[in-house]
């Protein structure tokens, strides 16, 4: 064993394999980070969505007609939770912690968790859980 | 005779083994590392695609309408002139004109090549064309009347 741990032959060759090793690694990392961001990317996209489209879903025609900008609050509440959960796909999970709207003008500011999986949550790693914030203002009269 | 003799002399000399593993190694090596730069610039190029149609799909679903010109000229801004045979294809229901109403559901199908040239004699390279297709769904968020 001895002999075995001092003999230099193929040195070289373990070289090349840790090198090899951590080059891979790190390809794997950065094509995983990459996964990750555009994870995150996409379901602040989608927030940001059902939070534009509650606010725009949700202002009173009847008012507008007449230069003045009102929204339905409790609609626009209404349509931001139900537009979150049929747009975002399973493996988001969104915890929303408040929902703020004003009437006028009309806005809406939502704040919350996402959480989703990565590669690693297979190895028992945790899920990546974000905070998001979104808010919208419509001031469209048109 | 001598010359056999000298040449089994060199073949069975161990003298240098150690250079010569190095250089097979080495030459292994930047193999390994071409392959992977080129794996590497081929995801990054995956990655750019994906956001030019991340950045179409928010543009239709923020105007509310699809204006083809307009997409092209995005994805131009966006670095889609460095892809090779880029297309961009909307599948949308219209309320009217290019108008798509609020919450109702288009795709954007992004299709691209991104060329790998392996080796080059004279004016003819070797190469190999890698497909990058890009498919995201988005919806309108504008409410037409």
């Amino acid at each position: 064993m001895k002999k075995l741990l001092k003999d230099r032959t193929g040195s070289a060759s373990i070289m090349f394999f840790g090198f090899l090793f951590v080059l891979l690694l790190m390809t794997f990392l950065i094509i995983e980070i990459g996964a990750t961001m555009e994870n995150h990317d996409y379901a602040v996209s989608v927030l940001q969505r059902a939070c534009n489209s509650a606010v725009e879903a949700n202002i009173m025609d009847e008012y507008r007609a007449d230069g003045i900008l009102l929204l339905n609050t409790q609609g626009a509440d209404e349509d931001f939770r139900s537009f979150v959960q049929n747009d975002l796909p399973s493996k988001y999970q969104v915890v929303i912690s408040s929902v703020n709207c004003t009437a006028s003008p009309p806005s809406m500011t939502a704040t919350g968790t996402i959480t989703f999986p990565t590669v690693f949550s297979q190895y028992g790693f945790e899920e990546m859980t974000v905070s998001f914030t979104v808010k919208s203002t419509n001031y469209d009269l048109n | 005779m001598t010359a056999k003799m000298k040449l089994n002399g060199y073949l069975r000399s161990k003298k240098g083994d150690s250079a010569v593993e190095f250089i097979m190694t080495a030459a292994m090596l930047v193999l390994v590392f071409a392959m992977l730069i080129s794996a590497m610039i081929y995801v990054t190029q995956y990655y750019s695609a994906s956001y030019i149609c991340r950045r179409v799909v928010r543009t239709i679903e923020t105007t509310g309408e699809y204006d083809e010109a307009t997409v092209l000229a995005l994805a131009d801004d966006l670095g889609g002139d460095a892809l090779d045979d880029l297309n961009i294809q909307v599948d949308a229901t219209y309320c009217s004109g290019t108008r798509i109403q609020l919450r109702d559901e288009f795709r954007v199908t992004l299709t691209a090549e991104y060329r790998i040239i392996i080796m080059q004699f004279g004016q003819q390279p070797i190469y190999v064309d890698l497909p990058i297709q890009i498919r995201l769904s988005g919806r309108s968020e504008v409410y037409w009347k």
